[in-house]
């Protein structure tokens, strides 16, 4: 039964990338198409209201710039809503403004597409912060992160001085992606019993006589851009494993198809784009392959339960159920964490935190690889990172000047490259041993031994890798993590977004090389092999130690 | 004071970020200057 139910969710996503991956090239080729007469009335304005009824093509740094600048301007209006926010209408429940601290680190947490929660949205934000900054941030970051993959591949795939304009994309990215799909999805959410609501808090009189606060609100519009844009910032703090955010086992396999949709859907649409499918096909198998590899070792390790209880001689039939809902089981549990993790949404329908030490390090190794589909945009960008460098790796091997999609690798973009490659693990390991060398870290540490050491790695990968689910055994709500994690969120975000803009940059103005007996075929089954070998080893060779250190020593203590 | 503190945190991070553009400008162009 567990084996039918991922295989047809599995099988659903392969019948979703063709469709969904046309329709966005249609989007973004900036050839007439027939999405233009549903949505181009809605961009005629919004470009008019905006004062950009001229678009001109961008160079690669004034898109960036632009990107950055648009960027600001929210997190500078949604930072001041935060902070002002017990003032502000909808506050229904007279929730008090965010502490400055914390507004930082949400703040940033929702415009990187992280989502990092160091708070419980019932108890910490009005309905309008909800709807004004969380909901706008969702749609805003999963916009920047659709624009970033469009540019990029635009900048590999073409031959010019421009990479598109960025403000045309991100409208698009919005009005014809994001809204339609997110409105009809919210109405099939609210059909499965998903609240959607402006009434205050319920406050319920319980058989015992005590008064429970049951939180409500507009919860079916934020769980559908939550997934769908890969954010994964919950109305709850238990996030999709609360009733209300997730309340079947049929709503769980909408949120995990949702958020595994489009960054699957943008590898055909790099195909489209490169004239080529078999470029996205191959792209789209080795994410495959190696999410399929990790979810076999997550589902594996969770179903043979735990093995300091299986000793004591209880019953592991059910496999480890702790920190699991029942309506889940084993199988939606895996499958969600393994998506959520390699899809860098970080939406969580169970506690991370007592996954079992190998189901643990299947979430923590998927946010340091950060590509295995990724979040909306960046995952495929990261994707192609890899290839590049497998592309320069082949040519050092041969002697060959290597060369991706016809066009020339040179030391420019390795530089790149390089410098995107290397930011990731120091800004999650450089972190990681600060955190232990002060009080500050150590302190909010509530598991001794080796498994404090997964908590604290875990709150730094995901704040890199833009992630966002939580380990939750960390006591994370103070000035140090909230204020560390926000800058490392900043971080992981920018500085590869910024460096691997540079490359599509630079290589779109390079002139075609012609394809000849003696070019390293990038479309093929060896290269899908190689691109999985590269992306493996430099993960290993830059995490294990770390890993080592946390859930693999953990698993071989308690084994 | 703690608001100032971050308002000045957020600023100065994104200046950097802004900063980071130029640099990567200067790798692509300055590359190609040394070729020539």
């Amino acid at each position: 039964m567990d084996l039918l139910q991922i295989s047809v969710v599995i099988l659903f996503l392969l019948l979703i990338v063709k469709p969904l991956g046309t329709y966005m090239y249609h989007v973004f080729s900036n050839e007439s198409n027939r999405t233009d007469k549903p949505f181009s009335w809605v961009e005629r304005a919004i470009y008019f209201i905006c004062g950009l009824k001229v678009r001109t093509q961008m160079s690669w740094k004034k898109y960036a710039l632009f990107l950055v600048l648009t960027n600001i301007v929210f997190v500078a209006v949604g930072f001041l809503i935060l902070l002002i926010q017990g003032y502000v209408a909808l506050n229904l429940n007279g929730i008090k403004n965010m502490e400055p601290t914390l507004a930082f680190n949400t703040i940033i947490s929702f415009m990187t597409n992280t989502n990092l929660q160091h708070y419980s949205g019932e108890s910490g934000l009005s309905y309008f912060s909800q709807m004004a900054v969380i909901m706008m941030m969702m749609f805003t970051s999963a916009a920047t992160g659709i624009t970033v993959a469009i540019a990029f591949i635009r900048g590999i795939t073409t031959k010019g001085l421009t990479i598109g304009n960025f403000f045309e994309d991100f409208t698009k990215a919005i009005i014809r992606i994001l809204l339609p799909i997110s409105i009809i999805m919210t109405i099939v959410f609210v059909g499965l019993k998903v609240p959607q609501t402006f009434e205050a808090t319920i406050k319920a009189k319980t058989v015992e006589g005590e008064v429970q606060n049951i939180a409500i609100g507009p919860i079916a519009s934020l769980e559908t851009i939550k997934h769908l844009g890969t954010n994964g910032g919950g109305y709850m703090g238990a996030n999709s494993s609360h009733p209300f955010e997730n309340p079947s086992p049929m709503t769980n396999v909408l949120e995990i198809l949702m958020m595994w949709c489009i960054p699957a859907s943008l590898t055909y649409t790099y195909g489209k784009f490169a004239k080529k499918q078999k470029q996205g096909w191959v792209i789209f198998s080795s994410m495959l392959i190696l999410f399929i590899g990790f979810f076999v070792l997550e589902y594996y390790s969770e179903s043979q339960g735990n093995p300091v209880l299986n000793t004591l001689g209880l019953n592991h039939e059910q496999g480890s159920m702790e920190g699991k809902e029942v309506r889940f089981g084993i199988a939606q549990s895996t499958l969600f964490t393994t998506v959520t993790t390699s899809a860098t949404t970080g939406t969580v329908n169970n506690m991370h935190d007592t996954l079992t030490p190998l189901g643990g390090l299947v979430p923590l190794a998927l946010m340091m690889l950060n590509s295995v589909f990724g979040g909306d945009g960046v995952g495929l960008v990261n994707m192609l990172m890899y290839a590049i460098m497998a592309v320069f790796i082949c040519g050092l091997l041969v002697g060959r000047t290597p060369e991706f999609l016809g066009k020339k690798i040179e030391a420019k973009e390795m530089k790149l490259i390089t410098i995107a490659l290397l930011a990731h693990p120091f800004i999650i390991l450089v972190p990681t041993a600060v955190s232990f060398i002060m009080e500050l870290g150590k302190g909010a540490i509530s598991n001794p031994g080796f498994h404090g050491i997964s908590q604290v790695l875990y709150e730094f990968t995901s704040s890199a890798a833009n992630n966002g689910s939580g380990n939750e055994g960390l006591g994370d709500n103070t000035p140090f993590w909230n204020i560390s994690t926000g800058i490392v969120m900043l971080l992981g975000r920018y500085i590869s977004i910024i460096a691997l803009l540079g490359v599509a940059g630079s290589l779109v103005k390079k002139q075609w090389v012609p394809e000849t007996i003696g070019t390293f075929r990038t479309d093929n089954s060896l290269f899908t092999g190689i691109l999985i070998g590269v992306v493996l080893i430099v993960g290993a060779l830059t995490f294990l130690p770390v890993l080592a250190l946390g859930p693999i020593a953990e698993y071989v203590t308690i084994r | 004071m703690t608001t100032i503190a971050m308002i000045f945190l957020l600023g100065g991070s994104f200046s950097l970020i802004l900063l980071f553009i130029y640099w990567c400008d200067r790798i692509i162009e300055g590359t190609k200057g040394a070729e020539k």
